[in-house]
């Protein structure tokens, strides 16, 4: 009894001892970082501290929960659920140097931007373009961005033009829908879960409309899959994922269970939001969504047939699995 | 450290208490070591503070004239916003002053790093206050600076209708200058463009005659 004592006795004195040498590290990495935000200690190597964070006023609230205002009139509300949301800010151009009416600031023109004529003809006008938030009633209109070139004899009626017919331009854009992946494939098996997933991605395209240069911005939002057998799931948010190997045949938001065998033509709708700048001015949301199909995806669906093998094939050739034996 | 409970020699219980109070001995010592006091700061943060605590001085002496922040220091002696008589009344008027009050202040803090008196009137629970805050104490620090920014409200609108959970809601629109971070080496840091204007909601209750902010998010459309 006595023996095993003294081993408790020197487990224990060792155990305290190594404690506080655990908490003494802990508390010196604990110094520099209290000193410092105090902003009192010189001394202390201030590199391992982060910069403080940098931002604007506004971009403070790029994750927050907005509001919208309710339709006629100026009471808010929370957005409904899952609604893609619209520009908040609502936008216009301005002859550069224009004081209204038929008055312009000189000393403005004398440095106005210089926008050459293009090689078809078309004029350049010096613009500035102005932004205001839509929900706040009597908003005022802000510089937003510019000088920059407008290109018509008329450009006070080039936006609205645009804007008439930006979403039939846009729906006939060669929108990639994106790649269907199914999991697994070729091949899967009937009454499995199949996962399948979109591989979709913002495309940026320049168009030309009334002489304007018009860049396009399509980011996808919402997919649709019709799998070929008479079912569809969509349109929805999710593009999905991949599985890993060894989850495969787990139910996934996009996967699919086929309930008969057979060759199925799989197809991915994929909804795009778009934005559309004209001569580098701000993007301005396009209304409504895209929607670009990709090319039918060919899945086959096997039967799985499950036997037990027990005959030795020496005393009975005949017996499944057995050379012998008739499939 | 718990197996110390099932222990029971006094003289070796005794040894270990010993060891670890010597063991504390020497980690004070390090403690108090490693950080000397505040009074070794010198950073013109530090000697600014005062004089804009002590600005609402009705007649300003010549060594305290404002002085907006650029690329040589902070801004001195910035007058802190005072809250307008109206605004502490339970009246559509009171309350848009109110809330052109609360941007001066948030102007404030970027000006000076004094977050105090915005906090006053707002609850900690506004994300986008306390973020603004952040930015504001953490670049009046340790020698840093910020110039620009200054926050205006050019539209401020509310219908004055209480809703059931006691707030009114105010509708702004927020424009802010560029701003610049000033490194504790007086380099720039960083220049951000000014973005443009946002609407913001506020919700607002009147309680114990006055005017609280619980939140203020941004409108989406």
């Amino acid at each position: 009894m006595k023996v095993m004592f003294r081993s408790w006795v020197l487990i224990l004195l060792f155990s305290s001892l190594v404690l506080p040498t655990g908490a003494q590290a802990s508390q010196q990495s604990r110094v520099p970082e209290g000193a410092v935000s105090e902003g009192s200690s010189p001394f202390l190597n201030k590199q391992e501290t982060p910069p403080p964070p940098k931002a604007h006023w506004s971009s403070g609230g790029a994750d927050v929960a907005g509001w919208q205002k309710n339709p006629g009139e100026d009471e808010f509300s929370r957005p409904v659920q899952g609604s893609v949301p619209d520009d908040p800010n609502e936008y216009k151009y301005e002859l550069q140097c224009h004081l209204g009416g038929g008055d312009f600031d000189t000393p403005c023109l004398a440095r106005q931007l210089d926008c050459k004529d293009r090689e078809d003809g078309a004029k350049g006008i010096p613009v500035i373009w102005l932004s205001r938030p839509r929900g706040v009633p009597g908003a005022v209109w802000a510089h937003h961005s510019g000088p920059t070139c407008l290109y018509d004899p008329k450009p006070e009626d080039l936006l609205p033009r645009i804007a008439a017919d930006i979403q039939r331009q846009f729906q006939n854009l060669p929108v990639n829908a994106g790649k269907v992946v199914a999991q697994p494939s070729p091949n899967t098996l009937r009454g499995a879960e199949t996962n399948f997933y979109a591989e979709a991605a913002e495309q940026q395209f320049d168009v030309t409309m009334f002489g304007q240069r018009v860049h396009v911005v399509a980011t996808p939002v919402q997919y649709t899959w019709n799998y070929g057998d008479g079912t569809a799931f969509g349109p929805q948010p999710s593009m999905g994922g991949a599985l890993p190997q060894d989850r495969w045949g787990e139910k996934t938001r996009t996967s699919h269970a086929y309930a008969s065998t057979g060759d199925f033509q799989v197809v991915l709708t994929t909804s795009f939001q778009g934005t559309y700048s004209v001569n580098a001015g701000p993007p301005l949301p396009i209304p409504g969504q895209g929607q670009f199909s990709s090319p039918p995806q060919t899945i086959s669906v096997w039967r799985s047939l499950t036997r037990n093998y027990a005959d030795d094939c020496n005393t009975n050739p005949q017996g499944q699995g057995c050379p012998g034996a008739a499939r | 450290m718990t197996s110390q409970n099932i222990f029971s020699s006094g003289a070796a219980r005794s040894g270990a208490v010993a060891i670890a109070i010597g063991l504390s001995l020497a980690l004070a010592g390090c403690n108090s070591g490693g950080s000397p006091g505040p009074g070794a700061s010198s950073s013109p943060v530090a000697a600014e503070t005062p004089t804009a605590t002590a600005t609402p001085t009705p007649t300003p002496t010549p060594s305290a004239v404002y002085r907006p922040a650029d690329a040589t220091g902070p801004a001195q002696n910035v007058p802190v916003p005072v809250l307008p008589e109206v605004a502490k009344t339970e009246t559509k008027e009171g309350l848009e002053a109110f809330a052109k009050y609360w941007f001066q202040l948030l102007s404030y803090g970027y000006e000076t790093g004094d977050t105090k008196p915005i906090s006053a009137v707002t609850s900690p629970d506004c994300t986008m206050c306390e973020r603004a805050k952040q930015v504001q104490e953490g670049w009046h620090q340790d020698g840093r600076w910020l110039a620009g920014g200054k926050v205006t409200t050019p539209a401020i609108n509310t219908t004055f209708v209480v809703a059931a959970d006691g707030n009114y809601q105010v509708a702004v629109q927020v424009s802010q200058e560029a701003l610049s971070y000033y490194n504790p080496d007086k380099s720039l840091d960083s220049t951000e463009p000014k973005p443009a204007d946002s609407g913001n909601l506020m919700l607002v209750v009147f309680r114990g005659g006055a005017w609280y902010v619980q939140t203020i998010e941004p409108i989406v459309g």
